[in-house]
């Protein structure tokens, strides 16, 4: 079961907690609020949301797809 | 070509629905829950499908139209985060007590946590009251697409009612297993056709870079969140994808999983999917200013089915106009589903509703009894959709408001021993008072936050129903062990 098996040490839980704080404020590209600038032909700001999604997907694989206990 | 093609996606989805039921076993809980045998797969299409709507369409396009690539960053990589960590740090337990207690809904759950009868009856008041405007955004949209497509040669209701009708029909079909295949189907159609239309659109454009330098050119606001969105608005927007966790057509298939791994999928590929939906939408909404310049307020739900028959050739407007349709429809059946579910077992079943009116209750009569409610609640909302012109995507954030003001409840359900039904009450209390204050404060003043500082009225009320949870438990009598004992190990 993914809540127990992968969450049954505090430090996995812990470090779920950290990942989640810090993709919480990454999410607020404040450097980017006004720029207009494109790049692969998005805008810059749109860009990064992308990344960032992409970020969330591979943080949370890595903590689901380990193995328990590893 | 454009009716032919819309006609030919419904009867295929119908058919689909009407399929699965030759594998139903007869039993209620094949019906509701498809006997918990979804795998990994279908239950991320199901869940994801079912969450995706007119919202995230044509809801999140018309947004864009108006205020930029920032409607991205406010709801797309808020749910990319919120969502997947609702899934997995809520739908694994539920998953495991509703296996260990046969529960069907939400309303059951909450009622056997709390020891409460009245708290079930009042919770399923709250939901339908909920789900009445997300429906209204599903059955709206619906009848806006079919409109606009066709140049207006369909009248909008008859769209909605179109659509609000073979859902009806393949729901009471197929049941759960049928919402769930038809889910995945439908999920694949948009995800597949949104990027169509997205690679189509841009291409006459000269492609992605030339697009975005015409807006560039005319509009260099939208393509910066800065202009058009506050730092609060974007950080307290977070709390909005927190509605999921209490959301009971979403309860429903977290319950239909076949085993707690199942949800390792949607948890890791959600973020994904959000991302392959909501760009197009947002970057089609904001080229939508190029060609349809000066669109006020909700006029601009329509901006992306108008960018769709402008720049696809004739079939393929039906085709593309078909995929908008799917992410509708797949949130409808879902919440179609759950309405008559919660009807049947929370109300007529519980507290034996025809045996006392009539003198007696048979399965047929109950049965009907679900049918029945859910025709009424969805001819409401036809009408209330054909009445009502505001912007889908706002509609849809009160609704998530609302949802996500109870989300206090179900986490402290499964994570908190000391929580009482005093606390629920309370929480409950809490958020419906000012949920009702701040929309109408919203309704006077479009785009309302709190002493115009960018705080989203849903995180006031957040803190607020939280805090009423806490105190109302703490006031109250602890529940006794033998009790929590059915719910924590």
């Amino acid at each position: 079961m993914i809540s127990t098996q992968h969450f049954s040490k505090p430090t996995m839980t812990l470090g779920l907690a950290i990942a989640a704080i810090v993709l919480f404020f990454a999410r607020h590209d404040l450097w980017l609020r006004d720029s207009t600038s494109l790049v692969g032909g998005l805008p810059v700001s749109l860009l990064y949301h992308l990344a960032y999604c992409v970020l969330i997907s591979a943080v949370l694989a890595a903590f689901l797809l380990r193995k328990p206990g590893a | 070509m454009i009716l032919p093609i819309i006609f030919a996606y419904l009867a295929v989805v119908f058919a689909i629905g009407a399929w699965s039921h030759r594998l139903f076993r007869g039993t209620g809980e094949d019906f509701f829950l498809a006997s918990r045998t979804i795998g990994p797969f279908l239950l991320l299409m199901s869940i994801f499908g079912t969450h995706m709507t007119a919202f995230s369409l044509l809801g999140a396009s018309g947004e864009a139209y108006h205020r930029g690539i920032g409607v991205f960053a406010l709801m797309a990589s808020s749910s990319a985060l919120v969502v997947p960590l609702a899934i997995l740090l809520l739908a694994p337990k539920i998953w495991e007590l509703g296996q260990r207690h046969g529960y069907l809904t939400q309303v059951e759950f909450f009622r056997d946590r709390w020891r409460s009868s009245r708290l079930g009856l009042l919770l399923f008041g709250v939901m339908v009251a909920l789900l009445v405007p997300y429906l209204l955004i599903g059955i709206k949209g619906g009848g806006i697409t079919l409109s606009v497509i066709t140049g207006n040669g369909v009248p909008e209701w008859v769209g909605s009612a179109l659509m609000t009708l073979v859902v009806f029909g393949y729901v009471t079909v197929g049941g759960l297993r049928g919402t769930a295949w038809v889910n995945a189907f439908q999920t694949l159609v948009f995800m597949t056709l949104g990027a169509v239309t997205f690679v189509l659109i841009t291409r006459t454009f000269g492609g992605l870079g030339p697009a975005m330098e015409k807006v560039a050119r005319t509009s260099p606001d939208l393509l910066a969140w800065g202009p058009h969105v506050r730092p609060l608005e974007l950080a307290t927007y977070a709390a909005i994808p927190l509605s999921v966790a209490m959301f009971p057509h979403i309860f429903m298939h977290w319950l239909t999983a076949k085993q707690a791994s199942s949800f390792r999928l949607p948890v890791i590929a959600y973020p994904v999917c959000i991302a392959i939906v909501w760009l197009p939408s947002v970057v089609l909404g904001v080229l939508g200013s190029i060609d349809f310049p000066g669109l006020a307020g909700p006029a601009a739900n329509n901006v992306l089915v108008e960018m769709i028959g402008l720049y696809a050739p004739g079939a393929m407007a039906g085709l593309l106009a078909a995929g908008v349709f799917a992410a509708v429809m797949s949130s409808l059946d879902s919440q179609v589903l759950s309405l008559s579910t919660m009807f049947t077992r929370d109300v007529v079943q519980h507290y034996q509703l025809l045996k006392r009116l009539f003198g007696e209750q048979s399965e047929r009569a109950t049965v009907l009894a679900g049918r029945v409610f859910v025709a009424g609640i969805l001819a409401a909302t036809l009408a209330l959709a054909l009445s009502v012109d505001r912007s889908l995507f706002k509609l849809g954030v009160w609704s998530f408001t609302g949802f996500t003001a109870l989300a206090p409840l179900i986490v402290a359900a499964l994570y908190w021993k000391r929580s009482t039904r005093v606390g629920a009450y309370a929480a409950i209390a809490t958020a419906g008072v000012l949920w009702v204050h701040f929309f109408r404060l919203g309704m006077q003043h479009p785009g309302y936050t709190l002493f115009d500082s960018g705080v989203m009225p849903v995180a006031v009320i957040l803190a607020a129903s939280s805090l009423a949870m806490v105190i109302g438990s703490l006031v109250t009598e602890p529940p006794d062990a033998e009790h929590l004992s059915r719910f924590f190990e």
